[in-house]
């Protein structure tokens, strides 16, 4: 079954754009051993070394999950796909490589990702505005 | 939400004080000597307002704490704000007509500070960087003249003039005088001039906001015209609708909120995260609705928006600062700041919150890349070239000694100094950044919950008042005297020690007994028995004392031949507190005693004794050789004493004698003592403790005083019936 995480109505959070909420958040994220999950952040703040803790502890819970498992992230910002994907996913632990303060590329965060949860099997979709890409 | 209201709410406690602490200082300056005078009754009457709003104040505090939640507190906070609105009204359009007091000379020394020791002015504007000069006005921002009113003048008078000589030499006519060498009598200024609210030139706390008034200066008007828009143009315009949502194609408009959060970040940069909080007070006491209301101010960026840039980078900067109480500090002032910017949103805006939360995003992105080579780097060597060349110096944060400076300032001691080693004697003079920051998370961590705490006993609006006033008064003298000492400290450490104390720390612990010698004041300095702050030097221990330095403020007395001293007397009181000066020295300044000239003084050093340790305070010979004596029968100091030692300094010799702050004048000497039932800092009626300066006689504080002067009345009341 899906289970849907909203950040804004599930938490009362909207600012993914700061590292002690994401952690607070992330640390009252439960998935309740679902394997299909939308994780929501319509309406928040995203940045670099924040949000990705909280899509990590999303994807961690995931692959602790027997079986296949499905991460669709939501975003409502107006923002290029690449810049949102580098929004939600810098600074991740799924990312080992040093991707420096201004590269926004979705093929590395793409390939690194693909990398580390290799054999995990997780797919990962970003939801933009309506338009779906998957990513792993 | 209580906890927000709370916080809310003491920040109109600190304006609404401020404001009544600043008409104080106008009254002890102005008008001690014109009781019943038409100024004072006007002051009078902004006492009573603002006696009356903290009324209300109180009143507000005990509905936030009536158990359950509701609609009701919503209500709080617009009166809340309504309250701190009314405070910068009263200060903008009521101050004119009361007379500036003097600024403290900290402000002078803060200006000098961040000149030589942390910005490097570009070369064009090495010149102009000689002087910076804080006016406190009464306008309830920060502004800053890059050409004053008196520039602007100076230009026209050239203009005229040589419109006049051109006009002259046109008509060739020789009956016209020739004005010569006019324009070079009136050269162009050096100064910059900066303005800060009249209520806040004492409050250091707030100072750290002038670095971005300074950053202005730092940066040319048209310097986001030039290059940095086109570059963020190129990068972000085409990314998203936000930016033209919100800016509809102004480009002026954007380089202006550009140039503004640039300048936040470098003043970030250069002060430390003390800048962010002294901006979220700054935004809070200007003009609520000026922020999110582009009708009534176009050029800036929503001040929520801009707290939370300078949140972000200073991240980057001090990855540290995350992981430390100090962020969750930070973190609710944005959400407070949040909050009352959102109450405060009109049906005015063109944009929405999330166009607003879009350019944020586009901001950070392209001002992290402007300000660091790399974020995932060491932070420390990140910044760029291009902006560390404004910098003398990259300071880190230790927040463990930050954590032992707020401790320090909670216990009541100034903080211009740190140990070196936690829990060894040694000691540096501490910097104006940690100093700063110290004071805002003191405020903001235990200053307000001590306010809230006074609040919310069942004392009389008037004992609140009193005692909140005394919680403001001793912060802004700690934190003020903290940054005055720290400059003549770094003075002193900066020359390098000869002087080996070896001898000192390795002698064998003698039998207590009598007088202590080095090595046991030594230890008693070690296990804190005795606090010294700071303790410049261990030079200054003596075989059997412990020197003492000369601290900044003096009083002196004028020669009179009216009045007399009778404290039983209030009017005699009166005069004899008019007939002297306080003044406060600047760093490198002096003052000469004259032959026969008695002057009050204190010690630079700020000293706590046990309770079971008393101390006695002497001259040195050097000074008793020129027949200047430094105390008048009132040397002993009972333990448990805690403050400053007011010296009384009489120069009994022949020669005037000039002294300067930071000279070592006088000894103390240590005994132990028996553990008294009462010791001199449990006693309520003690007149002399804590202190950071020097004071004035307390006589008329004494019981037998008391007693006399109202018996006097009665008895005069009486024979005159």
């Amino acid at each position: 079954m899906t289970h849907r995480i909203s950040i804004q109505s599930d938490f009362q959070e909207f600012d993914l754009d700061d590292r002690v909420v994401c952690e607070r958040v992330a640390d009252r994220i439960e998935t309740n051993n679902e394997n299909d999950i939308i994780l929501d952040t319509s309406k928040c703040l995203l940045g670099y070394d924040a949000t990705c803790r909280v899509v990590d502890k999303v994807i961690d819970e995931l692959i602790s999950v027997t079986g296949e498992s499905k991460l669709t992230v939501v975003s409502d910002y107006q923002f290029p796909e690449e810049i949102v994907i580098s929004f939600l996913f810098r600074g991740s632990k799924y990312i080992s490589s040093d991707m420096g303060g201004s590269s926004y590329r979705t093929d590395i965060i793409q390939e690194e990702l693909k990398k580390s949860l290799l054999g995990k099997n997780i797919s990962i979709f970003v939801e933009l505005n309506g338009r779906t890409q998957k990513l792993v | 939400m209580k906890s927000m209201l709370l916080a809310y709410l003491f920040e109109l406690v600190d304006r609404n004080v401020r404001f009544f602490m600043h008409l104080e200082k106008i009254n002890h300056e102005f008008y001690l000597d014109a009781k019943g005078s038409d100024k004072v009754a006007f002051i009078d009457e902004y006492k009573v307002c603002l006696k009356k709003q903290f009324e209300m104040i109180h009143v507000i505090t005990k509905e936030i704490q009536r158990p359950g939640e509701g609609p009701h507190l919503e209500l709080l906070f617009s009166q809340i704000r309504s309250g701190i609105s009314l405070v910068g009204r009263l200060h903008s359009e009521g101050l004119h007509f009361l007379p500036r007091p003097s600024e403290p000379v900290e402000l002078e020394r803060f200006s000098r500070i961040i000149d030589s020791q942390y910005i490097k002015w570009p070369e064009t504007l090495k010149e102009t960087s000689q002087s910076i000069s804080f006016f406190p006005t009464e306008d309830i921002s920060e502004t800053v003249f890059k050409k004053s009113a008196l520039e602007a003048f100076k230009d026209e008078i050239n203009d005229y003039v040589r419109e006049y000589n051109l006009t002259r030499e046109a008509l060739s006519d020789s009956s016209l005088p020739h004005i010569i060498g006019i324009e070079a009598s009136v050269p162009s200024g050096k100064s910059l001039h900066i303005t800060i609210p009249r209520i806040d030139s004492a409050n250091p706390a707030r100072w750290p906001t002038l670095l971005h008034e300074i950053a202005h200066h730092i940066i040319a008007d048209d310097f986001f015209d030039s290059c940095m828009l086109d570059d963020f143009k190129s990068k972000y315009l085409d990314m998203s609708p936000y930016v033209h949502n919100v800016f509809q194609g102004d480009d002026k408009r954007l380089s202006l909120w550009l140039l503004e959060c640039w300048c936040d970040i470098f003043a970030t940069f250069v002060i430390g995260p003390s800048f962010f909080f002294s901006q979220y007070a700054a935004f809070l006491f200007a003009e609520p609705s000026c922020h999110l209301n582009p009708q009534t101010s176009q050029n800036y960026p929503p001040a929520a928006l801009r707290l939370k840039l300078i949140l972000v980078v200073m991240q980057h900067r001090w990855k540290i600062v995350v992981n430390h109480d100090l962020y969750k500090l930070l973190s609710e002032a944005l959400n407070l700041y949040r909050k009352v910017s959102v109450i405060n949103s009109g049906p005015d805006i063109s944009y929405t919150q999330r166009d607003i939360d879009g350019v944020y995003q586009l901001f950070k992105e392209f001002f992290l890349g402007a300000f660091f080579r790399n974020e995932t780097l060491d932070p420390s060597d990140s910044l760029k070239d291009v902006v560390k060349q404004y910098f003398r110096k990259i300071e880190d944060i230790d927040l463990n000694l930050i954590d032992e400076m707020v401790n320090n300032i909670k216990k009541g001691y100034p903080v211009p100094s740190a140990k070196v080693i936690p829990d060894k004697i040694d000691e540096r003079p501490t910097s104006l950044q940690e100093i700063l920051l110290s004071a805002w998370i003191y405020r903001q961590r235990n200053m307000s919950q001590d306010v809230v705490d006074i609040l919310s006993t069942n004392k009389s609006d008037e004992e609140c008042y009193t005692e909140i006033l005394e919680v403001f008064s001793r912060y802004d003298q700690s934190i003020l005297r903290s940054i005055q000492v720290s400059e003549w400290f770094q003075l002193f450490f900066s020359k390098e020690r000869t002087y080996s104390n070896d001898a000192i720390r390795n002698h064998s612990y003698a039998t207590p007994g009598g007088m202590f010698v080095d090595c046991e004041i030594y230890r008693l300095l070690e296990r804190k028995n005795v606090v010294v702050s700071p303790l410049i030097s261990l030079e200054q221990i003596g075989s059997s004392s412990l020197d003492v330095r000369l601290g900044t403020s003096f009083q002196i007395f004028n020669r009179t031949g009216r009045g007399f001293i009778d404290f039983t007397d209030e009017e005699s009181t009166n005069t004899f507190q008019n007939n002297s000066k306080s003044i406060d020295l600047d760093f490198l300044e002096s003052i000469t005693i004259h032959p026969g000239q008695f002057v009050l003084g204190h010690t630079m050093e700020y000293i706590k004794l046990e309770e079971n340790l008393a101390a006695e305070i002497e001259g040195r010979s050097s000074f008793a050789r020129m027949g200047l004596e430094i105390h008048m029968t009132a040397g002993f100091i009972d333990p448990g004493f805690e403050g400053v030692i007011t010296l009384e300094i009489f120069n009994a010799g022949t020669m005037p004698v000039v002294l300067y702050p930071g000279m070592r004048i006088a000894q103390l000497r240590f005994i132990p003592v028996n553990t008294p039932a009462r010791a001199y800092n449990r006693k309520a009626e003690a007149k002399y403790k804590g202190f950071l300066t020097h004071n004035y006689s307390l006589q008329d504080k004494d019981l037998e005083v008391k007693c006399i002067k109202e018996e006097k009345l009665r008895y005069y009341v009486k024979r005159t019936c």
